[in-house]
């Protein structure tokens, strides 16, 4: 295995298992930042530079910002008392031995094995945009329309909550 | 950013100048790179030994690195500063928050303001929109005007949007 994988995949899982085990919910924030940037470093080195760049700057960037917010905006002061791992997660632990069973078998008996690996494609940023503007001119527009709507969405709720106390 | 083709070629002799190598860059620039002839394009090579031509993010992760290791060295030979010359004596007054001024009060974990999470929704929307903007602006001297045109009914989307937070007054600092 190359060692560059080896370490993004174990710094990736190691960031997402303390993400949702530690205590201290802006800890875990953190810890969910550094899943993120594993994964975009991944991307990069899939050789998916825009993917990978997109990662950080939406995920790594503003995703994790608004995170903490919510957090900010939420949380009790202190953290709860509950144990992390709860009660029945040896039944959980079950399903999920059965599921990745199940998926493993699958995958195993597919017959997408017996493809040949094509070569992946390398587009470059130009050829996305020029794609982007010219052949997939609808769904773009589309998302812009999808992001205004979440846009103004996301300020009415807010803006809700921020009347109601007064 | 202008270079001719034989610095180009000089540079691509380079085993650690990366960035300048064009089918790794993220080809910013009137040119793309595609048109900078001379240069060996090496796409696709994955041999099993390390080359720093087969990692062009090699600088980040020595970045990274350096990153890492500039705030341990200070505070590894503070503590060791600490442990050789300043045996602890702790006690009440040293152990207070502040030598002189007002002593706080209460948690530092308040509750926000929602103004900030309006900010941030706002923000990350309009990351978003960058995202698509770097596509669109790689390939703008190609683009048609239709193309353009509809890229900047993408933008007036978004821009109504921001007018419309705006004439709400959730831009305003209250």
């Amino acid at each position: 295995m190359d060692p560059v994988f080896a370490f993004l995949a174990l710094l990736t899982t190691a960031g997402a298992v303390a993400a949702v085990s530690l205590r201290n919910l802006v800890h875990c924030a953190l810890c969910l930042v550094v899943a993120f940037a594993g994964l975009a470093a991944l991307y990069l080195q899939l050789n998916a530079q825009f993917i990978g760049f997109a990662q950080i700057l939406v995920y790594v960037g503003a995703v994790a910002i608004l995170i903490v917010f919510a957090i900010l905006l939420t949380r009790g002061s202190e953290p709860g008392n509950q144990p992390i791992l709860s009660s029945s997660w040896q039944a959980g632990l079950g399903v999920a031995v059965l599921v990745l069973g199940a998926l493993g078998v699958a995958v195993a008996s597919s017959f997408v094995r017996y493809y040949p690996v094509s070569p992946a494609p390398q587009p470059t940023v130009r050829e996305l945009g020029e794609q982007l503007m010219t052949n997939y001119v609808l769904p773009l527009e589309v998302i812009g329309l999808l992001l205004t709507a979440a846009m103004i969405g996301a300020v009415i709720i807010a803006m809700h909550e921020k009347q109601g106390p007064r | 950013m202008r270079l001719n083709s034989t610095t180009l070629r000089n540079r691509s002799d380079w085993s650690g100048a990366v960035p300048i190598r064009p089918e790794y860059g993220w080809k910013i620039g009137w040119n793309g790179g595609s048109r900078a002839s001379g240069i060996q394009t090496v796409t696709g090579t994955r041999t099993t030994h390390m080359q720093a031509s087969d990692h062009p993010y090699l600088f980040l992760a020595v970045f990274l690195v350096v990153a890492v290791i500039f705030p341990l060295v200070p505070l590894g030979l503070a503590r060791l500063w600490a442990r050789t010359f300043s045996p602890p004596k702790p006690g009440p007054v040293k152990n207070a928050i502040y030598e002189c001024g007002v002593e706080s009060k209460g948690d530092a974990w308040i509750q926000f303001k929602s103004e900030y999470y309006l900010y941030g929704i706002i923000f990350l929307i309009f990351d978003v929109e960058a995202i698509f903007l770097f596509p669109f602006a790689v390939a703008f001297t190609n683009l048609t005007i239709g193309a353009f045109l509809a890229m900047m009914m993408f933008l007036l989307l978004l821009v109504e949007g921001l007018v419309w937070a705006w004439q709400k007054g959730v831009l305003t600092w209250k």
